[in-house]
């Protein structure tokens, strides 16, 4: 209950700020807009009508899920951390008789579920993934949900960094280009060589790339398998990092500022 | 006799830092060799603080209270010595049922969701804390009438101000009914009116309901209305360990009496020092009565014999080496 709490403050800070809610999604839009222009674009230019096997409306779709996911898989927790550590806040934490990672989870989905509901609710009720029966249904359900967890746990082991480094903001442009690219943000990850074709399991790619081929319905049961498989390593090197990193981290935590 | 509340033997915690020269050559030097040293911010220090009782930490700015309160609520693990609360729980471990027993405000640290209403701050730490919904409410209800901030309880936090933000933090640190409660510094921005109510509403708590309190603050008044025991800390060291009136006695030097008169003394008594027109000094070493006639004092003070004047005279002193 206290961490369901935590979520319903998350999602009332999100809309406290109206303004900022709509210009978030606004300048998303736009970004969307821009990148659909640009393929667009290549397609007349080029005069193929697939690139990659992707025709222009796959690719205008695929655009538009993958930018909603990226709304979803933010990387906020890591500045909210940094922030934490440096203002010496994490202090107000650490003496609640709370799981850390477990409120930082419900607050994450929290802030997301404006996202959610505006973009993944509409995304999910379209995709064809619910409509090949129940073990396909199933199955997409649980790689969705492994990845979300994989995800934020990979990006709050990156936050513990903030325990050593004062400032963290040289990641934020680290973090959107490894979305934009690793993630397939920018373009879908298929029409890289196929010598760098294992890219497609790397974290980013699985938040990404991978999910929106999935409502899309451009997986097979095979591939959906492997990428929760991926999906699940990833979970236990981002736990690993998690376990190591934390208790040294905590060890070096002064609580500045009185 | 009761095992103390609180016990704190030998301890000793120290944090690194570094130097840097100002300047591009400075910064240019820090980027290759950085200037590291360590700092020991407390020092074999030894505290007991029984159940029931208000104990508050004096010392001046960076001498190491905050830090105190730090170890004793298991933010900062203690490099030497063994801080022990309730017996037997070691803060750092940080035990979910130990931190159910004790309510902390740092002053520059707030508990309060800064775009929200002080309520939803409260209804989450309700459910953190497992308060059941009716003592929650009724104990609220007490709290924020106690302070005089019923009416922010729905205005975001943003909208308050200083003083209703610091009772709110106040009421956050005391929602579950800790027993053991750490203030720091718990009367920044508060209104001399305020303060006073605060003073009476802690006292009563510590009264009702044998709450310890342990209390650091700048504000002597806070320290003086409240505790019945200070420690003062100074450069990290405790150096003393008593009541405030002991702690006046035992630093107070010659007694100079500064009097005040309605008018010019003439002449001058004897053992009486004149500073200006109405202004006198006494050295009352020798003296068993004051050599100037009662009816004409508008005031008397003894030099270096109020907290204040101690305190200025105890942190003023210099660091030792390390």
């Amino acid at each position: 209950m206290k961490y369901w709490v935590t979520c319903q403050n998350a999602l009332l800070t999100t809309l406290a700020y109206r303004g900022n809610l709509l210009l978030h999604l606004l300048t998303t839009a736009i970004n969307v807009l821009v990148a659909i222009f640009m393929w667009l674009a290549v397609y007349n230019f080029s005069g193929r009508s697939n690139i990659a096997g992707i025709q222009p409306n796959q690719m205008v779709i695929y655009l538009i899920v993958v930018n909603i996911l990226a709304l979803i898989f933010s990387a906020e927790p890591i500045f909210k951390f940094s922030s934490l550590v440096r203002s010496g806040n994490l202090s107000v934490v650490l003496i609640r008789p709370i799981n850390y990672f477990i409120q930082s989870f419900w607050d994450y989905f929290g802030r997301a579920i404006p996202y959610l509901i505006v973009y993944g609710l509409t995304t999910g009720l379209v995709s064809p993934v619910f409509h090949r029966g129940l073990r396909y249904g199933l199955s997409s359900l649980l790689l969705m949900l492994i990845t979300y967890g994989m995800f934020f746990l990979l990006i709050t082991a990156i936050s513990l960094c903030s325990f050593w480094l004062v400032q963290v903001w040289p990641l934020r442009p680290v973090l959107s280009a490894l979305f934009l690219l690793l993630g397939g943000q920018a373009f879908p990850l298929q029409v890289l060589p196929s010598a760098v074709s294992w890219l497609i399991y790397n974290p980013f790619s699985l938040a990404g790339n991978q999910l929106t081929l999935l409502l899309l319905g451009k997986l097979s049961l095979y591939q959906i398998a492997i990428a929760t498989g991926w999906a699940i390593i990833w979970t236990v090197v981002a736990l690993a990092i998690l376990k190591l990193t934390w208790q040294r981290g905590i060890h070096s935590y002064e609580g500045v500022g009185s | 006799m009761a095992a103390p509340i609180i016990s704190i033997v030998h301890t000793d915690f120290s944090y690194v830092t570094f130097t840097k020269q100002s300047g591009f050559s400075g910064a240019w030097h820090d980027l290759f060799h950085r200037q590291k040293s360590t700092v020991a911010a407390i020092q074999d220090v030894s505290l007991q603080v029984n159940r029931g009782e208000i104990l508050g930490l004096l010392g001046a700015n960076g001498a190491g209270k905050t830090t105190l309160i730090k170890l004793m609520t298991g933010i900062l693990p203690a490099n030497t010595g063994s801080v022990r609360l309730f017996t037997d729980e070691i803060p750092f471990r940080k035990r979910a049922a130990f931190l159910q027993r004790i309510g902390v405000m740092l002053s520059q640290k707030s508990q309060l969701a800064w775009d929200l209403p002080p309520l939803d701050t409260l209804v989450l730490l309700r459910e953190i804390y497992h308060i059941p919904r009716d003592q929650f409410t009724s104990w609220l209800a007490f709290l924020t009438k106690e302070l005089a901030v019923t009416p922010q309880l729905h205005v975001p936090v943003r909208k308050l101000s200083l003083g209703q933000r610091i009772k709110f933090e106040l009421i956050c640190a005391l929602i579950h009914r800790p027993e053991i409660l750490f203030l720091d510094e718990p009367t920044i921005g508060i209104d001399v009116s305020s303060q006073a109510n605060i003073y009476r509403f802690l006292k009563q708590l510590n009264h009702d309901i044998q709450m310890t309190i342990i209390l650091t603050s700048h504000n002597t008044k806070d320290i003086e209305a409240l505790a019945q025991r200070v420690a003062v800390i100074n450069h990290g060291k405790k150096i003393f360990d008593g009541t405030t009136t002991g702690l006046i006695s035992r630093y107070a030097t010659v007694p100079i009496l500064e009097i005040v008169t309605d008018g010019p003394l003439a002449p001058l008594p004897t053992h009486v020092k004149q500073v200006d027109n109405t202004h006198y000094e006494v050295n009352a070493t020798a003296l068993v009565a004051l050599p100037i006639d009662p009816r004409h004092i508008l005031s008397v003070n003894r030099r270096n014999g109020s907290l204040d004047a101690i305190l200025t005279q105890l942190f003023s002193e210099e660091a030792p080496k390390q």
